[in-house]
């Protein structure tokens, strides 16, 4: 009875109109963001960050979470009407979805997928609100070698999951993990990497990282893009998916739903993962699987469920352990500590409100999106349409002013500009910025659990094999980074990942 | 050895390695401890020296397999996005948000092809407004609004 209990205070907060207003501001950014393929919600995330410091914590934290799962709503819409992704994760969306649009079917498109992505949201915060306690229970026992061992594994399998090659992205995290440690020691009181700017006294502000690696990069790389040809308006088609559509879809919507979930907990999952796995998984039960890629109702169904159940229960880690999964999680964690709460175990005692006032919210705002995209779905097409050479400007001017008022300085603005020309060295190269901003929020939590581990040990490194659940992670880590790196592994994941 | 320069994982691996050795060396002047007691130079430079290792080894992997050219974009146009944010943070304390904002957005205008003036500028001015607007009077950004 204690989740009944636990989801009434959370009604409780997330119900107050304050809260209700943001997660509905938050679950429409999100929408518009993922509508549009430009601009993800990484950079979204980043770039309001620093307009909610004058909010209260969970009203902050309500907002930028409507953001992450508006915006896998909003992608599918991009998917399906313009064969382009509009977020990552909905890439697999495109291979069912456009020819279902073709079709003139996408009208049945988008509902399946608004009204899956629904129902995995329920599910998704049901498994949260049940597990959640269990896992922060269990984790209270944690000491710090376990911890860091934990950080380790949380890192690698995020690692091994990004695109592209693995070793580059260990590389990209380890870089990461460096810059995140610049500042004052704070153990010692010395300052590290500052080179005498009393700014970096606090360390780089992992904001105008985040702003410029995701929000400006991005833009550079993106300034030459046309804007993408959409399906004509009037060739959306009914809204109502017919019965034969409603049996495919709904069996889907359940997989999709289990799936996503329980990758979204894993550390390093995430809604890209999830819906690349039940994309597979439909293929394989599926009576004919020839039908996929030709627009199979269930291939829109099945990966949509999963990428929101899994960007939703990807809070789990965070909640739970205080290890973010994903450079997303990782913004969260930052948002977090910004408002000076440590995320960990500690959070669900210490602060009930704030964390079921947050899984609650994920509910309201589930609803409010089935509400807001489909009757305006005009509306969105019509966003999609606003050319990217007049869209990109204003990117550019809400980078500077966000970066700017972090600290009301222009330093964060000089900050925001290297970041982004790494970022775009970086991409050029072949590594992807994303284990780098997850490295830099772990960097300093990493530094701390090993110092406090090998003091408790006195300085003697075996007890991280001695502890046995450091020792299970620290395993399963080597054991991933051996597996990951085998040629016909290799090549299989860059199946599961060639649509990109 | 131009090739080599152009390959992405040789590349991608000097880049590690540069950044792992000016980290490692600078982390190596700072006070390793022991490993019982941690100086503020002890897990900085085991990062660093495994980041200089990451790079050595992607380095040798782009030696041996010289399959990925790097991928050749225009930099030129793009490079005014960042002149207009540079922009952006030479002009915000001097002339205030309205003009820098509209200064900014026709720089970073001229990188968008095809350039259309009319629209830039109306843009450019209604983002101005807008700005001030939400900024200035909503958020109470402390910032100067006007030129003076």
């Amino acid at each position: 009875m204690d989740a009944l209990h636990h989801l009434a205070l959370g009604a409780a907060v997330s119900l107050s109109l304050q809260n209700l207003l943001f997660c509905f501001i938050g679950a429409l950014l999100g929408t518009l963001i993922g509508v549009l393929p430009g601009i993800g919600p990484i950079a979204t995330m980043a770039l309001l960050l620093p307009a909610t410091y004058a909010l209260e914590p969970v009203t902050a934290l309500i907002m930028l979470a409507g953001i992450y799962y508006g915006s896998q709503y909003g992608g599918s819409t991009t998917a399906i009407l313009v064969n382009l992704p509009g977020e990552s994760s909905s890439v697999v969306t495109t291979l069912d979805g456009y020819q279902m649009a073709k079709k003139g079917r996408a009208g049945a498109a988008l509902s399946i997928a608004a009204i899956g992505s629904f129902a995995a949201g329920i599910f998704s915060t049901l498994v949260i609100a049940f597990a959640a306690p269990a896992l922060s229970d269990v984790a209270l026992s944690f000491g710090p070698v376990d911890y860091f061992a934990l950080t380790v594994l949380g890192l690698i399998l995020a690692v091994v999951i990004a695109r592209g090659s693995v070793i580059n992205a260990i590389g990209m995290a380890l870089f990461g993990l460096l810059l995140g440690i610049v500042g004052t020691d704070p153990t010692s009181g010395v300052q590290r990497f500052t080179f005498g700017f009393y700014e970096l006294s606090d360390g780089l502000d992992f904001v105008s990282a985040a702003i410029g690696l995701f929000a400006i990069a991005e833009m550079f790389l993106n300034v030459g893009e046309k804007t993408p040809t959409i399906i004509d308006k009037r060739e959306i088609g009914s809204l109502f998916p017919s019965r034969k559509e409603w049996r495919a879809a709904i069996p889907a919507v359940a997989r999709g739903s289990l799936i996503g979930s329980l990758l979204g907990i894993l550390p390093g999952g995430g809604a890209l993962l999830a819906s690349f796995a039940a994309y597979g998984v439909e293929k394989k039960v599926a009576k004919d699987p020839s039908r996929f890629g030709q627009g199979a109702i269930a291939g829109v169904a099945g990966p949509e469920s999963a990428n929101n159940a899994a960007a939703q229960t990807s809070f789990i880690p965070l909640l739970t352990l205080g290890i973010p999964s994903n450079a997303l999680m990782a913004l969260m964690a930052g948002a977090m500590i910004i408002h000076e709460i440590q995320p960990g175990p500690g959070i669900m005692l210490k602060q009930p409100d704030l964390v079921w006032g947050l899984i609650v919210s994920m509910l309201v705002g589930n609803l409010m999106l089935v509400l807001l995209n489909l009757p305006l779905i005009g509306i969105w097409v019509k966003i999609l349409q606003i050319p990217y050479r007049m869209m990109f400007p204003a990117i550019v001017i809400f980078s500077c002013i966000g970066a700017y008022s972090l600290s009301n300085n222009t330093f964060e603005i000089y900050c925001a500009v290297i970041f982004s020309i790494l970022g775009v060295a970086f991409k050029l190269v072949g590594c992807e910025p994303a284990p780098l901003i997850l490295g830099f929020i772990l960097g300093p939590m990493m530094e701390e659990y090993f110092r406090r581990a090998m003091l408790l040990s006195r300085g003697d490194p075996a007890v991280f094999l001695s502890s046995p659940i450091s020792a299970s992670c620290l395993i399963a880590a080597l054991v991933i980074v051996i597996f990951s790196v085998l040629p016909a592994i290799r090549k299989k994941r860059e199946i599961v990942f060639v649509e990109d | 050895m131009s090739k080599i320069l152009s390959d992405k994982n040789f590349l991608a691996g000097a880049l590690f390695l540069i950044a792992g050795l000016c980290f490692l060396g600078v982390a190596l002047g700072y006070s390793p401890g022991t490993a019982r007691q941690m100086g503020p130079g002890y897990f900085p430079s085991l990062l660093a020296g495994l980041l200089s290792l990451v790079g050595l080894v992607v380095m040798g992997r782009g030696l041996i397999d010289r399959s990925a050219p790097v991928i050749r974009i225009p930099l030129l146009r793009p490079s005014l996005v960042l002149v207009s944010i540079a922009a952006f943070a030479i002009l915000i304390d001097r002339i205030g948000l309205v003009v820098t904002v509209m200064v900014s957005m026709i720089i970073a205008s001229l990188a968008a092809s095809p350039f259309r003036l009319v629209e830039t500028l109306v843009l450019a001015a209604g983002l101005a407004v807008f700005c001030a607007l939400l900024f200035g009077l909503g958020l109470h950004l402390p910032v100067q609004i006007g030129p003076f």
